[in-house]
């Protein structure tokens, strides 16, 4: 087999996973490709190492991770911040467009297609360190240093985007 | 905000979103990664980036370029020797006598400009400044709206 070979079934083995990672970041199709495209390319230059490897996962999710939150911040920050200052209030439109399509993929593919929806129609400034904190095991200040912001900013985030995806999931509490 | 409330809330959302599965990669990624580095293996060795280039390539491009930095110190330092400077003095001379005759005319079309604009009167630099403002807030605005439709594909 030759070297391009073993690094496509390298590749086979862990795009499901670097491409998950990026897409629940930016909550984007054609950026999280790039972005997972971009790994595999840093991925190959140190192929030797990473072949046989058991923390060879770990690393292309850091690396899928970093990839990510930079492109989030050079990319998206200017566009997303007027964004943000025309928006008034909670976008009743989006809601309602989410709320439909929630509905109409229960009944396709259950409740976890419903979370992962829910989870990408979140705001990026409440979902990036939601995923960061319950999916890729960072804590609050850890959290709070790569996105550069204050803990009490995270923290503040976190619970917003908890609160909001209890209240589309209808998850009750005790 | 109760504590328990937090608490239940984190662990209830903590549960939901490790739950999900991976999400299924498209196959264009593996296609566009194979084809990248089948044509970067296309390209002679020397347009690659250095990280990839032999061991020995390195060692030479390295030396290389350490002797091109000693001999650009070693011309300087002897440059900088009074004897050779005395030799090179009347040729900067001339260079810097081209140089006066640039600066010359830059200042005489600043002056010519500088008229120009005193002339001018004050509503002209509000108007343009206007149109200024109006050109980037409208720069603004079509941005936003293109990336708020991307985001929605």
């Amino acid at each position: 087999m030759t070297e391009a070979q073993q690094f496509e079934v390298f590749m086979r083995n862990y795009q499901d996973m670097v491409f998950s990672t990026a897409m629940r970041l930016l909550a984007n199709h054609a950026e999280a490709e790039d972005v997972a495209q971009e790994v595999f390319l840093k991925a190959f230059e140190r192929f030797d190492q990473l072949r046989d490897s058991p923390t060879a996962g770990g690393w292309l999710k850091t690396v899928a991770t970093n990839l990510c939150l930079n492109h989030l911040s050079r990319y998206r920050s200017r566009w997303s911040f007027f964004s943000e200052l025309f928006k008034s209030g909670p976008d009743d439109a989006a809601e309602t467009e989410f709320i439909g399509t929630v509905e109409a993929s229960a009944s396709e593919s259950g409740r976890q297609e419903e979370v992962e929806q829910a989870l990408q129609a979140l705001p990026p400034a409440q979902r990036v360190p939601l995923v960061l904190f319950h999916l890729d095991g960072l804590t609050y200040e850890e959290i709070s240093q790569k996105l550069g912001v204050s803990m009490g900013k995270v923290k503040t985030d976190i619970f917003r985007g908890r609160e909001t995806l209890r209240k589309r999931l209808k998850i009750h509490l005790e | 905000m109760k504590p328990d409330h937090e608490k239940q809330l984190e662990q209830a959302i903590g549960e939901k979103l490790r739950a999900l599965p991976e999400l299924s990669a498209p196959r264009e990624i593996a296609l566009r990664v194979m084809s990248t580095l089948a044509t970067r293996a296309a390209l002679p060795w020397y347009r690659r980036s250095w990280q990839t280039w032999s061991p020995a390539a390195k060692a030479v491009s390295l030396s290389l370029l350490l002797a091109s930095f000693s001999g650009l110190s070693f011309v300087g330092w002897k440059v900088s020797e009074a004897d050779t400077l005395t030799k090179l003095l009347p040729q900067i001379g001339d260079w810097l006598e081209t140089l006066n005759v640039i600066w010359n005319t830059v200042q005489v079309l600043a002056g010519a400009a500088l008229l120009a604009l005193r002339k001018l009167s004050p509503n002209f630099f509000i108007v343009c400044a206007l149109i200024g403002a109006l050109t980037y807030a409208a720069c603004i605005g079509v941005g936003t709206v293109l990336f708020r439709q991307s985001k929605k594909i």
